[in-house]
């Protein structure tokens, strides 16, 4: 065979086997390794005459030294890739949160604000006229009872609710009013399990010519769908609140055990759990802030907050909110 | 209020109404249902013993075999209290178990034999059924039946009465809602017609009122020959069923009076109230109760054994001695009713509903009967209640009347009121629509009168038990409850609408604490009151603080004036579960006393812990910033003493950020040091809006020069910072890019100037003449070397 086309041969050879993607190691051992054709040529080129012995020889040894580079190449370029880790954890843990609190005080707040409701707020430090008096709750009412309160002197205390909010808010304004009012609230009771001398309570108000009870069931309906999912069913019973006539109060079907369980610890076995108490402005509220009652009427809703979150994260401890481990804390994103 | 199916079933027949529908229509139109009590669930059944040994091993216990109706007898291992015999019949709770006292009652093995019960007495029941301590059955009874069953125990409702319910607090009040629901027949109590002959009739006994401002109604009537014993099943029942305990026969029917009609009664005993002293020129034997307000700190020894003091203006009855009774609260000891008792003055009046409620607070006593008075007693059911009780007694005790009922009323509390009832002002008020005659028919199956009825409108009087209905919208809530609140439309809210007003405060709140949170700042929530000792470590000025007039304890003493003493707690918390750095803020308002003047603002306060003091500093001066951006504004911050700065903006301080002394991180045992910061957002919303501006991209690139200033006394970086920049207006840009501090206290300070022009790309000689001037006066104003 003519040596000059079989040099060509394995020139060709050996580029497929670099295009292929073979193992360098096996590349060098099959075109440079002793018993390799290449290897053959160059041992027997002495046996050639001198014209062809030089021109076949420099032939041989340039593919020789260009199949040398190229392994070399090929295994060095391999080496020096460079290395990046995309899985590196983050520079700042990024569990750190505002309060699991804000997060459900913004998340109702936010429902009433895209309806139009505008944010109000007043002092936590609030007079017996506004706290009391001023929604119908006179000095020996036993619904002062439930509301045990906080006294900085005898006129003034900490609010024992945020309904005192809708007083200042209609002295100011004229109806239309819709105000939605998150806020802390104060009652003296001692801290266990499910009580905490500090709360969080919501406020909601509206004050028009003409706005209705069945308003109010259409607005606290459609809210509770907007919070806890609209599969959740409402209804709401008779109750009593000195600022309200009529005065209800609106369940929501155990989100817990699916108004499923007679054991269930949120419902207790019932189905429901009660979350928000509401009604129809009493007409003494509306005298008390300066309005006629006469001709404006208004509807008000006001829930705790502490107990939808305990309720969504099922908690059995409200004292958690407010021991600050942050081991709890960021666990709400 | 606790109300048996057995008894409000008296009033009205609810037999095909389910218990479960029963307690859901109450909690809808009525009162909630908290719970339903059922005796039915606990497995106590009559058991007959087959045999019993003695157990060898054992000093007390026996072994029997007890037949309670299943294919096999029970094995069950009993102590030797009560004795036991072949044919004793029993109340056996059949493992697994729950008793009515919590206890639970599982199968358990001793000596080798397996216990599947156990024999029950009374006190393990939490019920008083029998004098042995234990019930025993007789042979006609039923094997294996359940004891409660046969027992007759009635399901109960537990309600939470509303305060302006005061009608609800009787069993006929909650069977009048019921009627009204179900549209049924009320049957209300039979009261008896009293005989008396006017011979027996006791001239020696008197009554006088010298209080009749605050009685709305006082009535009474003199019992004789009566014969205490205990009362009947029936009775008794009924009163356990509410939760009562029975006593003897005239207090139990008292109580069952109260339970029934939601008047509460009193009986003095006759013989205890003291004789009129003969020499005062009266006759001998003569007895008088008066009816009056306490004056002269008056003592008295209650039923439940307590000496007390007794508030002047409190009323009182009380014989020419002594007080008999806290009129509306408590019985006294020394006139109480005993087993003995054979002559009794039987008591139902109407108090003034705040002076019960003032008394009851100082003295802090409640009992059903002052709650029921708070909360006002029907004073048109008192003279019956008096008659229906009376009749129980002598039925029970035998006896006969001695005296005429003595009956003062109020003329003024029996006006009626009259409310109208608009059908068109209903409707615009509810959004729901009825027609008269229903609103009218639903009033008046709640005991309204109606009158004036017209195609729109009628008049109506309450029932004199419901006090609580004074306004046209109390008329409403009736109509509503009683169609129930969900057969209510559900509309949404009508009118003029306009775009709500933002709340700014509100706003830099929430925007503030989502930006901080993503800057690795954790939120915390506090309590906004501390002690005394917060103040003091926390080093903050005590006058300032405001203190509550009635904290529940040290730990609510003062109202905080400051944030920090609360994150410290929550860092306290934290410092040994978290290694690295630790930032917690908390927004929440703060209180001060200036002098007399309250202030409530709402702050906001930052306190990172860290090993690096400097990077703590950064860290909270980059929460200031962007706090500050937020408004458009920039922050500076300004020595004010050794440990402590300004944050001002404009030329106006709006907090401060501070080292925090080693000693107030608490717990560390990594020895963090930390830094706090805190701003008053209330102030901060009230600075002018600052409108956020435009300024074009400079368009010749700019040319940065680094200068290191050495200098060996400490200095403050900030003011040389910003010096640098007002000093020509080719900065653009002033930065550390190194602060190095060597060991012979020696800083070296890198700063890099970047400068550009808006007109041309400026040339190197240019930049570094004018470098050099600049480097050259900072270094003259500020002592530096120049390296």
């Amino acid at each position: 065979m003519n040596i000059n086309l079989e040099l060509d041969k394995i020139n060709r050879s050996f580029q497929e086997s670099l295009l292929n993607k073979i193992d360098p190691e096996k590349i060098k051992v099959l075109f440079l390794g002793r018993k390799s054709k290449l290897n053959d040529i160059l041992k027997n080129i002495k046996v050639l005459s001198g014209v062809e012995r030089k021109k076949i020889g420099a032939k041989a040894n340039l593919l020789k030294k260009e199949i040398e580079t190229k392994i070399a190449n090929f295994t060095s370029s391999k080496q020096e890739k460079p290395f990046y880790d995309l899985t590196l954890p983050a520079g700042l843990k990024p569990t750190y949160s505002v309060h699991p609190m804000r997060q459900i005080q913004n998340e109702i707040t936010k429902i009433f604000t895209d309806l139009g409701f505008e944010v109000a707020s007043g002092p936590e430090i609030e007079s017996d006229w506004y706290n009391f008096e001023a929604l119908n709750i006179h000095a020996n009412h036993p619904a002062r009872d439930d509301q045990d309160s906080f006294y900085i002197n005898r006129e003034q205390l900490l609010r024992t609710q945020t309904s005192p909010v809708q007083i200042r808010v209609l002295e100011k304004s004229k109806p239309p009013v819709r105000i939605i009012c998150p806020g802390k609230t104060f009652r003296r009771d001692a801290s266990d399990a499910t009580h905490t001398p500090m709360f969080h309570q919501l406020e909601g108000l509206v004050v028009d010519e003409s706005v209705t009870f069945a308003d109010l069931k259409g607005i606290l309906i459609y809210a509770a769908k907007k919070l806890f999912g609209s599969s959740v069913k409402t209804r709401f019973r008779i109750s009593y609140f000195p600022f309200v006539e009529p005065g209800a109060e609106m369940d929501i079907s155990c989100t817990v055990c699916g108004a499923k369980s007679k054991s269930c610890p949120a419902c207790k076995g019932t189905g429901w759990l009660e979350i928000v108490g509401c009604g129809s402005v009493h007409p003494n509220v509306i005298k008390n802030a300066g309005l006629n009652p006469k001709q404006y009427q208004g509807i008000a809703f006001g829930m705790g907050l502490e107990r939808p979150l305990m309720i969504k994260y099922q908690l059995k401890d409200i004292r958690l909110f407010f021991e600050n481990d942050i081991r709890f804390l960021t666990q709400f994103s | 209020m606790k109300a048996s199916l057995e008894w409000l079933q008296q009033f009205v027949n609810l037999k095909d109404i389910p218990l479960d529908k029963l307690a859901e229509d109450i909690s809808l139109s009525v009162a909630e249902v908290d719970s339903i009590d059922t005796m039915k669930i606990f497995d106590i059944r009559i058991g007959e013993i087959k045999s019993v040994k003695k157990i060898e091993k054992s000093t007390k216990l026996h072994h029997a075999l007890v037949d309670v109706g299943d294919k096999n007898n029970l094995s069950i291992i009993f102590g030797g209290y009560f004795p036991m015999k072949k044919g004793d019949r029993l109340p056996v709770a059949v493992a697994p178990t729950l008793l009515p006292t919590g206890i639970q009652i599982e199968r358990k093995e001793m000596f080798s034999i397996v216990s599947e019960g156990m024999l029950v007495a009374d006190d393990e029941l939490g019920l008083n059924l029998s004098t042995e301590g234990i019930l025993r059955f007789n042979k006609s009874t039923k094997i294996g039946q359940n004891i409660f069953d046969y027992l007759k125990f009635s399901d109960s409702l537990n309600l939470s009465i509303t305060p302006n319910r005061a009608d609800l607090l009787s069993i006929q009040g909650i069977a009048r809602d019921l009627s009204a629901i179900y549209k049924k027949k009320f049957t209300s109590v039979t009261i008896p017609k009293l005989n008396f002959e006017d011979k027996e009739l006791d001239q020696h006994f008197s009554i006088k009122i010298k209080c009749s401002e605050s009685l709305r109604r006082y009535a009474a009537i003199k019992l004789s020959g009566l014969k205490n014993a205990i009362s009947p099943d029936w009775m008794q029942k009924r009163l356990s069923s509410a939760g009562l305990r029975p006593i003897n026969a005239i207090v139990d029917c008292t109580n069952y009076c109260m339970l029934e009609l939601g008047q509460p009664l009193h009986a003095f005993d006759y013989e205890k109230i003291s004789e009129i002293d003969v020499d005062r020129g009266h006759h001998a034997g003569l007895r008088e109760i008066t009816v009056r307000f306490s004056s002269g700190h008056e003592k008295f020894s209650s039923l439940d054994e307590v000496k007390r003091e007794i508030p002047d203006g409190a009323i009182v009855i009380a014989d020419s001695k002594k007080i008999l009774a806290l009129g509306g609260i408590i019985g006294g000891l020394d006139s109480s009713v005993s087993e003995n008792t054979s002559q009794i003055v039987l008591e139902s009046a109407v108090f003034d509903p705040e002076l019960i409620r003032k008394t009851s607070k100082i003295l802090n006593i409640s009992t059903d009967a002052s709650y029921r008075f708070e909360r006002g007693v029907d004073e048109e059911i008192t003279v019956a209640a008096l008659k229906h009780a009376a009749g129980l007694i002598l039925e029970i005790c035998g006896g006969k009347i001695t005296s005429k009922i003595f009956d003062f009323s109020d003329r003024k509390s029996t006006t009626k009121n009259k409310i109208i009832f608009s059908l068109d002002r209903y409707e615009s008020h509810t959004g729901m629509s009825t027609s008269i005659e229903n609103a009218a028919t639903i009033l008046q199956t709640l005991g309204f009168q109606i009158s004036k009825k017209s195609k729109k409108n009628f008049e109506t009087a309450p029932p004199s038990w419901r006090k609580d209905i004074t306004i046209e919208e109390d008329l409403f809530e009736e109509i509503l409850r009683i169609s129930n609140y969900n057969s209510i439309p559900e509309t949404f809210i009508s009118g003029q609408f306009s775009p709500p007003q933002p709340n700014a405060l509100f706003d830099l709140e929430n925007k503030t604490a989502s930006l901080l949170a993503s800057l690795g700042w954790q939120e915390a929530l506090t309590y906004s009151f501390y002690s005394s000792k917060n103040i003091r470590e926390s080093q903050l000025p005590a006058d300032s603080h405001i203190q509550l007039l009635n904290p529940l304890g040290y730990e609510t003493a003062y109202l905080r004036a400051s944030l920090l003493p609360g994150l410290l707690n929550a860092l306290a918390r934290n410092v040994n579960i978290i290694d690295g750095d630790i930032k917690f803020f908390e927004i929440g308002h703060v209180f001060q006393n200036n002098k007399g003047h309250i202030t409530e603002t709402s702050n906001l306060t930052g306190l990172i812990a860290c090993d690096n003091i400097d990077k703590a500093i950064s860290e909270a001066r980059l929460a200031i910033d962007q706090v500050s951006r937020l408004l458009n504004k920039t922050a500076a911050v300004k020595m004010s003493g050794d440990i402590n700065a300004n944050i001002v903006l404009g030329n106006k301080s709006f907090g401060t950020i501070n080292v925090v002394n080693l000693e107030l991180i608490r717990l560390d045992r990594k020895k963090r040091k930390a830094i706090t910061f805190n701003l008053n957002l209330t102030e901060l919303i009230k600075l002018p809006k600052t409108q956020a501006t435009f300024e074009p991209i400079k368009p010749f690139p700019r040319v940065d020069r680094d200068v290191t200033f050495v200098t060996t006394e400490p200095s403050f970086i900030g003011p040389v910072l910003s010096e640098i920049i007002d000093l020509d207006d080719l900065i653009v840009d002033v930065k550390i890019v190194d602060n190095f501090r060597n060991t012979d206290s020696e800083t070296a300070l890198t700063i890099r100037i970047s400068y550009a022009s808006d007109l041309k790309t400026l040339n190197d000689s240019e930049v570094n003449a004018l470098h050099q001037k600049l480097i050259k006066k900072i270094a003259q104003k500020y002592k530096f070397k120049i390296k």
